[in-house]
């Protein structure tokens, strides 16, 4: 037990160096000045993205307050945060657990399997329940507030809150390990794995979806979902233990009582199951070998320009590396496939739901504010993009040998952009072939919201490329670190944040002079932005051709 | 042929030059080993030389071209084995020689015969279907240099392409650099292993904290210091007092 605490306390002060400045030493004053204000300044993003969740939270919750359904909001809360582990966590997991480059290190220690295990299994829970927080904590204390139940919801909201990443993470600790064994018969293991991921989460959310669209009778069905119970059931369908937290945290403590056994029994489950075969598992996982087998013979040597070369490069780069693929590729277009994927398998469902009413209904609406609402929605498929956002940092030590290539500068970014792009462009496709499913709207009017889309998605991707071209993370020590622990990825986000804001001003201010003058607006901020953003990135282009001493 | 003229290079707000106004003139068909003790200014000239810094004062060039004003013409004169090793290790030895085929704009005839001689000369044909992440260093090495050649450069520069290499490895590479300045290219590398600069070089350069201290041909250095090693030459002029050293 002591060599666990000793491990744990390692791994997460390893975990938690880069982001204490005051930890570091530098080799001027200035040096260090100038960490401290980065420092300071990330601590003020955090807080205005915590303020921005708080403001969002209450807006939330203020709407079900008047409709009657104040429980909705800590159910939403649990039920995201329980995605994100489940989901996010599980390329997270896979990368954390099994990709680490310390497994042959801690191999030669006096430690068990187990021990590592356990520890590695901490550092994920810590981080997780940090992210957990963050969503939860707002809405516990919203909804303590609101009902004047503050000192019981209190004494629930802790226990719910503590237990809340231990199932999930459980889940993702065997699903990995799982996922592991089965790769090791395979040659490509990576892909092997990130096919298997795929299909995993794409049959969750079909069975899920299926399992959901039962043969209840359509109206029940309706009238079921008018109602706060109604609704609590129909998601606690999707995933059950979510279900017993919210009533756990509400007040019920059988329910609470249910969860924590069964948390705390999965937990212990994952440990005794993957433990002892953990270390091993890990060790054989980095393990690369040497193929060694007669030349092909098909080798192409076909020519290509440098850019293709470059942009080829990219794509080769982040597909065999699983951090980044899971990270910047599967994790940003799981999300929008399992919504299309979803849509698609509870189509019959849908219909009978009401569907052809709502379409008759938009039908009779401006479709200007119809494909501005939807250009909105499809903006969120450039949100997360950490392929570009860290395009450069992910070069790491390769940079100085990239910078002697005679290439320019600008062929360089702009290929690394384009990849970012195509991501963005998967997600807004699958997004708008939702939408269009749904509103059934007029194609030229899907292409005008598809339009502006890309113009935010390019201003997104050039900006947050020009921000790791300025300050890129070239010192990592796993290309986990390179990509997750990055803060130009959050720099990436904000600036999202910032030029959709900026879009809305446009879309408020001519809401009243028809659909399509808003949107017309709206498409004149997207073309500066992205116009503004790419002039800036080329502008760095032809500065920062050389380290940065 | 490579010059630096008063090439100078201090870092950020350093008060000390990293290289410090060096002149040096390296000619066709020249085999130059550049010498100095950790943290002499060795990898800051060759990143000068390559286009990955820039100088604070003064110039490069390679063939006549100025490394800053024209970088990119400039990269494409010269051929560069890194000492780090690290470069796209994702990808397999093919298409490692493929993507760098492709930036240096090297035909697919020329790509192929060039790619199958070395492959063949370094003994690295069959390692070449695998990623590179999965090589020795020593391979790594080897597949650096075979990219470092696919566009037939007139300018070769090594950083430290001994280490990590087998004595069957080193060879071929050293027979691989005399061969090139025999044909006239210019061979300018970077070394710590005093014998094989002694045997390899036409000419070398001893630098220590940024200063060129002295350069020549190695028998002419030795002549110069009264038939004293180059060994010893070293150590006496980075700052070790030989006898003491020979003493200890």
């Amino acid at each position: 037990m002591k060599k666990y605490w000793i491990l744990t306390r390692i791994m997460l002060r390893n975990m938690l160096f880069s982001l204490n400045p005051f930890g570091q030493t530098f080799e001027d004053e200035k040096k260090r000045s100038r960490a401290v204000t980065r420092a300071l300044l990330r601590l003020v993003l955090v807080l205005l993205a915590l303020g921005s969740i708080v403001f969002l939270e209450y807006e939330i919750y203020r709407g079900l307050g008047h409709i009657g359904m104040p429980m909705l909001l800590p159910a939403l809360a649990i039920f995201a945060s329980t995605a994100f582990s489940l989901f996010m966590g599980l390329y997270q997991g896979l990368s954390e657990l099994y990709q680490g480059k310390d497994a042959p290190f801690l191999a030669v220690l006096p430690l068990t399997s187990r021990q590592v295990f356990a520890a590695r299994l901490t550092t994920l829970y810590l981080s997780e329940l940090g992210l957990d927080a963050v969503l939860c904590l707002p809405a516990f204390v919203l909804y303590a507030l609101g009902t004047g139940s503050a000192m019981p919801t209190a004494l629930t909201a802790l226990p719910t809150l503590l237990l809340l990443p231990m199932l999930p993470l459980s889940l993702v600790a065997l699903v990995s390990s799982l996922l592991m064994r089965v790769s090791f018969f395979a040659r490509n293991r990576d892909g092997i794995i990130m096919g298997l991921t795929t299909v995993l989460a794409i049959g969750y959310s079909i069975g899920v979806t299926l399992m959901n669209s039962s043969s209840q009778d359509p109206s029940q069905a309706v009238m079921s979902l008018l109602t706060q119970k109604g609704i609590l059931e129909k998601m606690g369908g999707f995933y059950p233990p979510a279900f017993w937290a919210t009533r756990g945290f509400t007040g019920q403590v059988a329910m609470l009582l249910l969860f924590a056994a069964v948390s705390l029994a999965a937990v212990a489950a994952v440990i005794t199951l993957v433990g002892p075969g953990y270390l091993n598992q890990a060790l054989t996982s980095s393990e690369k070998t040497v193929v060694r087998k007669k030349n092909r013979g098909a080798i192409a040597w076909r020519k290509r320009s440098a850019f293709a070369a470059l942009h080829a490069l990219e794509w080769r780069e982040i597909l065999r590396t699983p951090a980044w693929a899971y990270n910047s590729l599967m994790g940003v277009i799981m999300f929008p496939l399992m919504i299309c994927i979803g849509t698609v398998a509870g189509v019959s469902n849908a219909d009978e739901l009401g569907l052809a009413g709502m379409r008759q209904m938009l039908s009779m609406v401006d479709q200007g504010y119809v494909a501005l609402v939807t250009a909105g929605v499809l903006m969120f498929g450039s949100m997360v993009n950490p392929a570009v956002s860290t395009a450069i940092s992910r070069e790491g030590s390769c940079w100085p040998f990239a910078l002697t290539l005679p290439v320019r500068q600008k062929s360089r970014f702009l290929a690394k952009m384009l990849v970012g792009l195509e991501i963005n462009l998967v997600c807004s496709l699958l997004i708008g072939g939702v939408a269009w499913f749904l509103t059934r709207m007029n194609p030229l009017w899907l292409l005008a919201a598809l339009g502006i889309s890309f113009l935010v998605g390019l201003a997104s991707a050039a900006i947050s490329l020009w921000v790791d071209a300025r300050h890129p993370r070239l010192s990592w020590a796993s290309e986990m670190e390179a990509i997750k622990k990055n803060f130009n990825q959050v720099y990436g986000m904000l600036l999202w944040v910032v030029l959709v804001a900026l879009c809305v001003i446009p879309a408020v201010l001519l809401w009243s002079r028809g659909g399509g003058i808003a949107l017309l607006g709206v498409a004149g901020a997207a073309l500066a932005e992205a116009v503004v953003s790419m002039i800036l990135l080329l502008r760095i282009s032809e500065k920062h051709t050389v380290l940065q001493s | 042929m490579i010059e630096f003229v008063q090439a100078t290079k201090i870092y950020g707000k350093s008060d000390r030059a990293a290289l410090d106004h060096l002149n040096l003139r390296v000619g066709d068909g020249c085999l130059y080993g550049f010498l100095g003790p950790n943290g002499a200014g060795k990898t800051t000239a060759i990143r000068l030389l390559t286009g990955a810094l820039r100088a604070t004062e003064g110039t490069v060039q390679v063939n006549g071209i100025d490394v800053s004003t024209d970088p990119v013409a400039a990269k494409k004169m010269i051929g560069f084995v890194p000492d780090s090793q690290e470069i796209y290790d994702k990808l397999t030895g093919w298409e490692y020689l493929n993507f760098m085929a492709d930036v240096f704009d090297v035909s697919e005839s020329d790509r192929k015969a060039r790619a199958e001689q070395y492959l063949e000369t370094f003994e690295m044909t069959e390692a070449a279907s695998s990623r590179i992440a999965s090589y020795s260093r020593g391979m790594k090495q080897k597949i650096t240099a075979i990219g470092a050649l696919i566009h037939n450069p007139p300018v070769w520069v090594l950083d430290e392409p001994m280490v990590g290499l087998d004595p069957r490895a080193s060879f071929l590479l050293k027979e691989e650099m005399k061969r090139r300045a025999r044909d006239g290219a210019t061979v300018f590398f970077s070394t710590h292993v005093l014998e094989v600069a002694e045997k390899l070089c036409d000419q070398v350069g001893i630098i220590d904290r940024g200063h060129l201290l002295v350069e020549g041909a190695p028998e002419e250095l030795q002549e110069r210091m009264g038939d004293a090693s180059l060994e010893k030459l070293f150590l006496e002029l980075t700052g070790g007092d030989p006898a003491e050293v020979e003493a200890k």
